[in-house]
């Protein structure tokens, strides 16, 4: 019964971090310069989930991982970013055949939007079924009393 | 043993095998649900006509027989270990015609009613236990109320 709530809990998890990197893309909206100072536009990041929860401590049943659900990877989006127009802006491409663009992240607001409402939906589920498992537990408990 | 005798007369076994059944299909159910933006994750189900009607012919045996072993008809699904326990092994749902656009098959809706609709078999379960448990302890007691 135990094996349920960390289940339900990896999944809180994931979905967590899936919010985390839809937040991190929504403030990064107009980054024109990445981490180490050089210029490049932010990439869009993505989740991708797999099946196990590496982190269980039950009985791992198949190959070292528990049931439930982990964060494989957080990768970048490869595809190109939005291009606008603007010499005078610092981060402008200087030369080739967009001369005076700059390349603003290929973040779609509306997308990290509807993502962001599938994931607190997921999340919700999740929370729903850890209610019915403890009061599955608290049932169990009270058999004697 | 007498307190063997006393622990499976009637349909108290059953009962503990639905218990068992129950705390299982549970445990798949949640980790459907922690599945659910999984990409290509195919649910899993234990299926509820197949238990019943291994228990139902299990029940009937042992209406011919009242002091018979309880036998329950082992399946695909689950079987009973050497020491009484019941094993499930959990197979994936046969394919509906949908696929979602992530490859998954799983309905969020769908999963929630079977979590609730189980839960409440739980429940129901733990009370005819309870009731089973009270009456063995009052006739321990010598006592009426």
């Amino acid at each position: 019964m135990f094996g349920s709530l960390e289940v339900s809990t990896s999944a809180l998890i994931a979905q967590r971090v899936r919010m985390d990197v839809i937040s991190g893309n929504l403030a990064n909206t107009h980054t024109t310069r990445r981490l180490d100072g050089q210029p490049g536009p932010f990439r869009r990041h993505m989740v991708a989930f797999a099946t196990g929860n590496p982190m269980a401590t039950t009985a791992n049943e198949r190959g070292g991982m528990g049931p439930g659900v982990h964060v494989a990877a957080v990768e970048e989006d490869p595809s190109p970013g939005r291009f606008v127009l603007d010499p005078s802006h610092p981060d402008a491409i200087k030369s080739g055949p967009m001369a005076g663009h700059v390349e603003y992240p290929n973040i779609d607001i509306a997308s990290e939007m509807v993502d962001a409402i599938e994931a607190s939906r997921a999340y919700e589920a999740n929370i729903t079924a850890i209610d019915v498992t403890k009061s599955m537990i608290s049932t169990s408990l009270r058999l004697l009393a | 043993m007498f307190i063997a005798d006393v622990v499976n007369r009637g349909t108290l076994p059953a009962l503990e095998k639905a218990w068992a059944f129950t705390e299982a299909r549970h445990r798949v159910l949640t980790e459907n649900i922690a599945n659910i933006d999984t990409p290509g994750y195919r649910t899993k189900h234990l299926d509820t006509a197949v238990f019943q009607e291994a228990l139902g012919q299990a029940l009937a045996r042992r209406s011919e027989d009242p002091t018979g072993a309880f036998e329950l008809p082992a399946s695909q699904q689950f079987h009973t270990d050497s020491g009484g326990r019941l094993v499930v092994t959990p197979t994936e749902e046969p394919p509906e015609n949908i696929l979602f656009h992530d490859g998954t098959n799983a309905r969020l809706e769908r999963q929630m009613a079977m979590l609730a609709e189980n839960a409440m078999m739980h429940q129901m379960v733990a009370e005819l236990l309870k009731s089973r448990f009270s009456g063995l302890k009052q006739a321990i007691r010598g006592q009426v109320g």
